[in-house]
């Protein structure tokens, strides 16, 4: 589905954000992205929608390069981003309105945006500030608002850049639950944060450092590699903690429990 | 000396059809030098609390003052710091020295006493002095974070008021946010943190005040907060861990914050002095 072959990106001259990164993400896949900040993270998911281009080699989104100016209509329609800062793009007076934007720009008919708007603002548990201005909002109901205006879009790809990191563990939970749920149904998820847990579940966890791709892999076995920690990621305590109960052998190193529950079972049946 | 809130409600759009009430009948102390999380869902509150402490909202009902001054009162400002969240927003100097001589050469420091403010800012917060000819838009997130820090920290408050401090930094920038404010805290002045992520300094604070739709609904010490019954219990995942060992008939403690700890614990209840599993 998406494709970038050799692709490098910087801000300043000679400065590389991203330095020659091939990748491939197929349909239906739910990829994690982690890094340090400023590893490239964000830029290389930039580079995905076309908001950015790349200086050497080529991004391809089903068929259709970011470099195209009449693909990228087609990409923006394929490709839903949600923001680490949401703040910034609001346009609507009230936030039914501003979730309205993106369908109607797609020019549906006027009950199917209705019927968009309010499904994707339940979903997101905004719907009783569907009157409200976004302005009056606190950052974390901005961020689930800025979900609903994608989910809206009903796109076949979101883009996630830290969109958890305004929220209380309670409104993240609930939006990964979203997130899981839209992944189950086909959408493909590329999803940006400085917390691994949050990146157990996904099908493929990548880890960035200095504008390259330094890992590639299953999740349970990449937290489970010895020199994972080179890359300068901090390990959640949880995994820490399970990491090192393996390797001082209190629990069999055969399946690396990296979630409260796993290791809650793995300690369980030691009792 | 302290800061005192009394019955203090608020309420946005107010008088149109669109109220909504922010805070509903507060009541509060933080005495100085305290290390104070106010924790609680996003739109909670928090962040309205916040702004009462320095005066940037005023009651509708209530009072809030700090050593014994309305908060209103224009003297407070200088006595209470605020960041804001996201506060590299707040950067705007040609360099970094600029900006944190900036609030001090307002009131009218000059030369020396200036330079003094500005030293004593930089010192506290661990900015390398080799930096202070630098833009400030040239630095690191989290780097930038401490210059603002720094910009507040020069008008030497004695009350430092922190919106959401670490969101959006990684890992080793939040350690090195919250070891600079413990520092700040040992100097002495008076730390009051909102967040919504407050689970991973709770071993850092002396105070934990948790709010539910503009009302509080826990406030205490740590060790409280661990055993409490709030709604809106937010713990660490490690100590979370160590509760449901716990429960499940484990012989461990659980008021553990760190991995060390937890794998302490954790190995003397599984496994003999001897390293051998217990039968």
């Amino acid at each position: 589905m998406i494709q970038l072959n050799n692709v490098s990106y910087c801000y300043n001259e000679n400065d590389y954000a991203l330095d020659s990164v091939s990748l491939e993400i197929k349909k239906g896949e739910f990829i994690g992205i982690a890094g340090r900040n400023g590893s490239g993270k964000s830029t290389l998911i930039r580079l995905i929608n076309g908001l950015l281009l790349p200086l050497q080699g080529n991004v391809n989104v089903m068929g259709m390069d970011t470099m195209d100016n009449d693909s990228i209509i087609g990409i923006r329609k394929i490709a839903g981003m949600v923001f680490q800062d949401p703040q910034s793009q609001f346009i609507g007076m009230t936030v039914g309105e501003d979730v309205a934007f993106g369908p109607e720009n797609l020019g549906l008919s006027h009950e199917d945006i209705c019927g968009r708007v309010d499904t994707s603002l339940k979903a997101v548990g905004m719907y009783i500030y569907k009157d409200h201005t976004p302005r009056a909002l606190s950052g974390g109901q901005k961020q689930k608002v800025a979900l609903a205006s994608i989910l809206a879009m009903e796109p076949e790809l979101i883009l996630f850049d830290e969109a958890t990191s305004m929220l209380d563990p309670v409104a993240s939970e609930e939006v990964l639950k979203l997130i899981k749920q839209l992944h189950n149904k086909g959408v493909t998820i590329v999803y940006v944060t400085h917390r691994l847990e949050e990146l157990i579940f996904a099908d493929r966890l990548i880890i960035m450092d200095k504008g390259r791709i330094i890992h590639d892999d299953n999740p349970r076995k990449l937290l489970n590699e010895e020199n994972i920690l080179d890359s300068g990621i901090y390990l959640p305590p949880i995994i820490e903690l399970s990491r090192r109960l393996c390797s001082e052998q209190v629990i069999e190193p055969i399946r690396l429990p990296i979630s409260r529950e796993e290791l809650m079972e793995a300690l369980c049946q030691l009792m | 000396m302290s800061i005192n809130v009394k019955d203090l409600s608020f309420c946005y759009n107010r008088g149109t059809s669109l109220q909504r009430d922010a805070l509903v009948n507060v009541s509060f102390s933080i005495d100085k030098g305290e290390f104070v999380l106010i924790g609680g869902e996003v739109g909670c509150g928090k962040t309205t609390l916040l702004r009462h402490m320095n005066g940037l909202l005023r009651p509708h009902s209530g009072s809030v003052t700090v050593d014994g001054l309305d908060a209103g009162n224009k003297k407070i400002r200088s006595k209470v710091g605020l960041l804001l969240q996201h506060p590299q927003k707040q950067l705007f100097a040609k360099t970094v020295y600029e900006d944190i001589a900036f609030a001090p050469s307002n009131i009218g420091f000059k030369d020396n006493e200036l330079k003094d403010h500005v030293r004593y800012a930089m010192d506290l917060t661990g900015i390398d002095g080799s930096i202070s000819s630098v833009s400030p838009f040239s630095l690191s997130g989290g780097e930038m974070r401490l210059v603002a820090l720094a910009g507040v920290m020069a008008m030497k408050p004695e009350y430092l008021l922190l919106d959401e401090p670490t969101s959006g930094l990684d890992p080793e920038n939040r350690s090195m946010m919250l070891k600079t404010l413990k520092e700040l805290q040992a100097s002495g002045v008076t730390i009051i943190i909102v967040s919504h992520q407050i689970s991973e300094m709770i071993s850092f604070a002396e105070k934990i005040m948790m709010l539910n739709s503009g009302s509080i609904d826990f406030i205490g010490t740590p060790k409280e907060y661990i055993f409490s019954t709030s709604s809106s219990l937010q713990l660490p995942d490690i100590t979370s861990l160590m509760k449901d060992l716990k429960t499940a008939g484990m012989d461990v403690s659980e008021d553990v914050f760190s991995v060390d700890d937890a794998l302490l614990q954790i190995k003397k209840a599984l496994l003999n002095v001897d390293g051998k599993r217990n039968e």
